[in-house]
């Protein structure tokens, strides 16, 4: 062996002989008893030792507030919803077979669109469109059946008969949102229909019953007979929970044709729904593209975008004006983020400028809390806060907190330990007898507004006796000054002779943490017999 | 948690699940809270800077930066480089107040006072050591981990953990001296 693998070994020998220690002193061992055992390393081992026993001493908690914990969770999801975004979109092009993106293809050309007709045929020849017919929203072919409809649509030259394609669309969505209901599915998907009937939460769309909650973004002014579109998601217990419900633009029934029983009702509508519901977030906020009575241009040839251009035919749609530029939005939701220009409540992005009203008085405004948001959709599709009412104070869950101080005062009904103001109740378990500059081992549940109610107490006496005499310099209720030294008095005190200041005392007691003493005899001389400094016995 | 189950919950959040990341934060904030918390002794840094940790996760989920063997271990590394660029860029002043030091039963409020400068002194001594030793000694001595616990979160043995242990014991005593021992 030569003095390297020597030199490496006596290391290694070294290294288990202090990880023994460390191991033991664990277990309750004392540092000494450790050393003792290696007398001829302990020159090295001791100070070793002892760091550890300091690095140790740093091991002292302190809980991190909720309303943080609820900051940083908040913070992460917001960056993980934006990477996902950015993620979508890199892999978009790679997860949407070329088959399926048929409007895409349609829209560069109109060999383009031969060649995707010619490819549906095909796609149909395989029967998979056939088989999608029956599919829902999560089904493997849901994607197949929504990308035959776009098909369909674009491929529907007569608007008489597009606009009974639309209404039959309409009433698919409406149906498939009944199924995924009915099967407990959970799922998210929207659907255009009239509200039949608000009854609290309980409202009716299309036919389609759903349940609305503080958290529903609503857009505009909605009422029974208004045409809307609603994102709901199905959450597997039967229920359609309503994410947003917004007016939709009326669409004028189709004129009168020849033949009667073409004419569609008058909730028939051209827009194509093309969202796809995504799983987590809110859809966005776009809507259909619809035309526009009073700006369209009448033309002959159907656009690629999947918008029907009004014809110069007896039964062209026509469409309606375009929807309000603002539109009114309401909904409810826990604040998350405060920040000077933007607040961030319910998940949604809520611009504040010096016209929103912020209105505090049921509760301060705060992370946590939760409001009530009236606002206008900018036609960037943001936020404009109109008036932000908090209702509810943020609610911070009791929270244990365990510390220990010297004890400052104490009463029936509050204590005060190392600076911590405790409430103490009729369950409080108090150990000992508290005497002020004692310490105290607190056992408490921080409440959501800050207080502490203390849930057990320990007062520890100290072990350290003492014993002085010297000249009495005062002598209060419960606290005299001895020679500089402040001696308290509790019950256990004996006091024999007669107090008074000048006479010369002997003291005997325990030290305190602060340097009082906490008298338990003390004996009052007649004449003074000079300074005496206290001693520790 | 199982091994393949925390294995499912990862690969979700590698593709950015929000319930995937919402449960890995709620399982490993606190714990990495504590961890920054007992090596820089002030509770609203290491709020912030445990929300960073995690943030920085998830940025780097899906690189090759990622961890390998131990999640874990590669977010108290996160953690811990945090701690360490906090000390070397200085901002961890000297005027920032550090928490109270809880008063121990018979120690004179002047020694909690004295005992804090030198816990002080500790901490950015513990920042000084290389980043394998500091980790060791945190997980170790203050966050209470056994041999195997910091074996497998540092992704080397056990017989390694000792080796680090000790050079990082030793370099502690070297930075500080035994005048605090």
């Amino acid at each position: 062996m030569n003095e390297d693998s020597v030199a490496r070994q006596v290391f290694r020998d070294f290294e288990a002989v202090l990880d023994e220690c460390l191991t033991q002193m664990n277990r309750g061992q004392s540092l000494e008893a450790c050393v003792a055992q290696y007398p001829a390393l302990a020159a090295e081992l001791e100070p070793l030792l002892r760091m550890a026993l300091r690095v140790e001493a740093l091991r002292q908690d302190q809980p991190p507030s909720p309303v943080a914990l609820r900051a940083g969770r908040q913070r992460l999801l917001r960056q993980a919803a934006l990477l996902r975004r950015t993620l979508e979109d890199q892999t978009r092009p790679t997860r949407v077979p070329w088959w399926m993106n048929l409007q895409t293809l349609m829209r560069r050309s109109m060999v383009s669109t031969a060649l995707a007709t010619v490819l549906l045929v095909t796609v149909l020849a395989a029967g998979t469109v056939a088989a999608s017919a029956r599919s829902l929203p999560g089904d493997a072919l849901y994607p197949v059946k929504r990308a035959s409809e776009e098909v369909r649509l674009l491929l529907t030259f007569d608007q008489q008969i597009k606009a009974q394609l639309v209404g039959k669309i309409d009433e698919r969505r409406r149906e498939e949102a009944q199924a995924i209901s009915d099967r407990r599915r959970v799922a998210e998907l929207s659907f255009r229909g009239r509200i039949e009937r608000i009854d609290g939460m309980q409202w009716t769309v299309g036919g389609v019953a759903i349940r609305t909650s503080e958290e529903t973004v609503v857009e505009g002014d909605l009422a029974v007979g208004t045409f809307v579109r609603v994102y709901v998601r199905s959450v597997g217990d039967g229920t359609l929970l309503a994410m947003r419900i917004s007016v939709e633009p009326e669409i004028a029934a189709p004129q009168p044709t020849a033949s009667p029983s073409m004419a569609e009702p008058t909730m028939t509508a051209t827009a194509t729904p093309t969202e796809t519901p995504q799983p987590t977030e809110i859809p966005p906020t776009t809507r259909p593209v619809q035309p526009s009575a009073a700006t369209a241009t009448p033309s002959p040839t159907p656009t690629a975008t999947g918008t029907a251009t009004p014809s110069a035919t007896p039964t062209e749609i026509a469409p309606t004006p375009p929807p309000p530029r603002d539109v009114k939005v309401r909904f409810s939701g826990m604040i998350e983020t405060i920040t000077v220009e933007a607040w961030t409540i319910g998940g949604q992005i809520v611009i504040v400028d010096e016209n929103t009203v912020i209105d505090e008085e049921a509760a301060p405004a705060a992370v946590g809390a939760v409001a009530r948001v009236i606002a206008t959709r900018q036609q960037d599709g943001t936020l404009l806060g109109v008036a932000i009412i908090i209702e509810r104070a943020a609610e911070i869950p009791e929270q244990p907190f365990e510390f220990q101080g010297l004890i400052e005062s104490f009463g029936s009904a509050e204590w005060i330990v190392g600076g911590h103001s405790l409430l103490i109740t009729e369950q409080t378990v108090i150990e000992g007898t508290p005497q002020k500059g004692l310490l105290a081992e607190v056992k408490a549940m921080r409440q959501s507004d800050g207080s502490l109610i203390a849930v057990r107490i320990v007062v520890r006496l100290p072990t350290e006796e003492v014993q002085f005499e010297g000249v009495i310099q005062s002598v209060g209720d419960g606290e005299w000054i001895v020679e500089g030294v402040t001696v308290r008095l509790d019950a256990e005190t004996a006091v024999e002779g007669t107090p008074a200041v000048g006479a010369v005392a002997e003291v005997q007691g325990l030290l305190l943490p602060d340097g009082a003493v906490l008298a338990r005899r003390i004996v009052v001389q007649s004449e003074s017999t000079g300074t005496v400094t206290p001693t520790i016995a | 948690m199982q091994p393949n189950e925390e294995s499912a919950l990862l690969e979700r959040a590698r593709e950015y699940d929000p319930a995937a990341i919402a449960e890995i934060y709620d399982r490993y904030s606190v714990r990495i809270y504590n961890y920054i918390y007992h090596r820089l002794g002030n509770a609203h840094l290491a709020e912030d800077l445990t929300a960073s940790v995690f943030v920085r996760m998830i940025e780097a989920i899906r690189s090759s930066k990622a961890w390998r063997s131990s999640f874990s271990g590669w977010l108290y590394r996160i953690a811990h480089n945090l701690v360490v660029d906090y000390f070397r860029t200085g901002q961890l002043d000297k005027n920032v107040p550090l928490d109270d030091v809880p008063v121990v039963a018979r120690e004179h409020p002047a020694e909690a006072a004295e005992r804090s400068l030198t816990s002080e002194q500790l901490r950015r001594s513990i920042s000084q050591l290389t980043d394998a030793q500091g980790l060791v000694i945190t997980l170790k001595f203050i966050e209470g981990m056994s041999n195997s616990e910091v074996a497998a979160v540092i992704g080397k043995s056990e017989g390694a953990v000792k080796s680090l242990q000790f050079r990082g014991l030793a370099a502690l005593r070297r930075f500080i001296g035994e005048e605090v021992l």
